[in-house]
């Protein structure tokens, strides 16, 4: 399958998106606006843009070697977007800060160096110190408030 | 001229003191190590020091970042040499007469090279920055909002062209950027546009989350999906620089260098293109071509010294038209607005001094790498060996809370996280990060120029096309585009 054409055919549905969400966008004629004034213009023109320059992708003729290499890799960036997200969305803002620091940086670490043993039992020591470390250097040092 | 010179005296004079002379130490240590690790960029290194400097005075602020700046670009050039990894895409150049000379047993020598590079490179820069940012200030004033909307439009089409590969991707990758930076209220109405009833979109996407999304958490991904093996490094010799080689090649010292501040200066093209630029460019000056890509002591030294030069090259339209240069120069425009400076044509008006506040910092910037690169090469070795598999969620949690630091709400975070991944996909998929930024930060003054004209002509557009510059701007715009799509590319 030629990808060009999907990513072309992916950036022309969002070129239209937002050229129809523009287009019933309120005028605010009731306010005087006159069409050069409308807020949806220059999103308009913009999904305008977006969605010639996704025909222009669609039919164009390229090689997609440089796309081979999305074959690998995607179970260690399953894993990050797992820790990663369960830390900012489900730990951030629920737990105390310095425990779900701990808690990410430690099961980060433990997750990508398993089963090496030394380096599994330093997890809980980069833990600690990470948490330990940006705690106070962002409250005491940079005074800013943590989540 | 004296003018100038009093205005940069009184600028390092406010530096001279000892908390600035730390930060400004400490910033382009932290820079130097950013720019070092393969994967972590001068962008992300900005944005990261962007949240961690919110509460500090703008002053000192800004120094950090522009210390980050510098030291990060430097940075690049020691896993360039030392692994045939640039450590920033700005480093790229760097690697093939970098490595070629550590293959050589002259790893030292090398680093040693590209630290003469850089100081020398980043100096010139300062002089194009001190000289050259008046005057464009002064033909800044004849711009009005037709010629703003067309720069803002020029920004993102040059961009697109000149970073990545393919142009077409990075024209999607620009005005994608100007589509989000339309996201929520918008300037004249107050009128809420694709916020979908969200409270927290109406205040629109912020800037500074969505850098650190798309350069950091962005950045972690692929750095992890790559997982490169341990480092394993050869004994260094020395790195003590021989001050026969500025000699020696000043020329290239000197070409390099213009060439980089004006490529620094060309908007959103950045400094991997000037570093380029400059090694092409000396490679065809040079009487040792065969020598090019083997080790060239010359290779190194203009593709070192481009890449500096164009860091205050890319600060030169910040200041004076508010359009940066360069991804990581319009990170710092946005941690410029945010500590209520206020860059554009008006500043030699009405802050000139800040102007040369910028040149004293990178003066520091300079003092900083030059330390660091007749020091440092032991620990940056060691740094070099530290596992991804630590760094990377140490990383993730400095994103996370400097994003969480800039108004104190978790949408923030979210906006950071759905940045990193909608720019993880692009990535892979070859889309350019440059001219997303770019568009980010400028979509703001293209929509502004371009209503605002239109309210002045009453709808009219043939002010958008008649005005010289705006006319201009235009014809490179559609010979850009032109150029690219019928005239046939050659390897």
């Amino acid at each position: 399958m030629n990808v060009d054409r999907v990513q072309g055919a992916a950036w022309i549905l969002v070129g239209a998106a937002i050229i129809a969400a523009s287009w019933t966008m309120d005028r605010l004629e009731a306010s005087g606006a006159k069409l050069h004034s409308a807020p949806g213009l220059v999103p308009g023109l913009l999904g305008l843009v977006i969605l010639v320059l996704g025909v222009m992708q669609a039919l164009r003729r390229r090689s997609n070697a440089a796309n081979l290499s999305l074959r690998k890799g995607w179970g260690s960036t399953a894993a990050v977007m797992v820790l990663c997200l369960g830390y900012a969305v489900g730990l951030v803002g629920r737990a105390p800060f310095w425990l779900a620091t701990f808690a990410f940086v430690t099961a980060f670490i433990a997750v990508f160096e398993y089963p090496a043993r030394r380096r599994l039992l330093m997890a809980p020591v980069y833990g600690a110190a990470t948490s330990i470390v940006v705690t106070v250097l962002f409250e005491q040092l940079f005074l800013v408030r943590l989540p | 001229m004296f003018e100038g010179l009093i205005l940069f005296g009184r600028s390092l004079a406010g530096f001279f003191a000892p908390e600035p002379i730390a930060w400004a130490l400490g910033a382009s240590l932290v820079g130097v190590v950013i720019g070092a690790l393969p994967g972590l960029t001068a962008t992300m290194g900005v944005a990261l020091m962007t949240t961690l400097t919110l509460k500090m005075p703008s002053s000192q602020a800004l120094l950090v970042l522009v210390c980050t700046y510098v030291g990060a670009i430097y940075g690049g050039s020691r896993s360039a040499i030392l692994l045939n990894i640039p450590g920033t895409p700005a480093s790229a150049a760097s690697c093939l007469d970098g490595y070629a000379l550590a293959r050589q047993g002259k790893a030292g020598y090398a680093m040693g090279i590209a630290t003469t590079g850089s100081v020398m490179g980043t100096l010139i820069g300062m002089f194009f920055l001190a000289w050259f940012t008046p005057v464009l200030g002064n033909m800044a004033l004849e711009f009005g909002a037709y010629e703003f909307f067309w720069l803002a439009a020029f920004g993102v089409v040059i961009s697109g062209n000149l970073t990545g590969d393919d142009p077409l991707k990075g024209w999607i990758a620009g005005f994608l950027g100007l589509f989000l930076a339309t996201i929520g209220q918008e300037g004249v109405y107050a009128f809420e546009r694709f916020t979908f009833g969200s409270r927290d979109l109406a205040g629109g996407l912020s800037l500074v989350p969505a850098l650190v999304g798309a350069f950091g958490f962005a950045e972690l991904l692929i750095v992890m999906r790559e997982r490169r093996p341990p480092v394993k490094l050869d004994p260094v010799d020395t790195v003590i620089p021989d001050p026969r080689d500025v000699l020696r090649y000043w020329r290239t010292i000197v070409r390099s260098g213009t060439i980089g501040t004006f490529i620094g200066i060309v908007p959103g093209v950045g400094e991997d293109t000037a570093a380029w630029t400059s090694y092409a460019a000396a490679r065809r000056a040079s009487r040792e071509k065969a020598l090019f890509g083997k080790g060239s002591v010359e290779g190194l030294m203009a593709a070192e010294t481009g890449d500096n030069a164009c860091v205050p090259g890319a600060i030169i339209p910040v200041l004076t038209l508010q359009v940066p240069g360069s991804a990581p120069a319009a990170v710092l425009m946005a941690a410029m607005l945010i500590h209520g400076v206020r860059p554009g044509p008006l500043i030699m008006i009405e802050s000139p001094q800040f102007v040369y506040d910028v040149v004293a910092m990178m003066l520091f910037a300079t003092i900083g790498i030059l330390i660091y690169g007749l020091t440092l090469t032991r620990f940056l070795v060691q740094v070099l060996r530290v596992r991804y598999q630590v760094i990377v969620p140490i990383i993730f949690v400095l994103c996370t809370v400097g994003s969480f630091a800039i108004a104190a709400r978790l949408f923030d975070v979210w906006v950071m996280l759905g940045f990193g991944v909608v720019g993880f996909a692009l990535r892979l998929l070859n889309y350019p990060m440059a001219p997303l930024v770019l568009g980010l930060v400028l979509g703001d003054l293209l929509e502004k120029s371009l209503r605002r004209g239109l309210v002045l002509s009453d709808g009219d557009l043939t002010p958008f096309f008649t005005r010289p510059i705006s006319a201009a701007l235009f014809g490179l715009i559609v010979l850009i585009v032109l150029s690219r799509l019928f005239v046939r590319r050659t390897a």
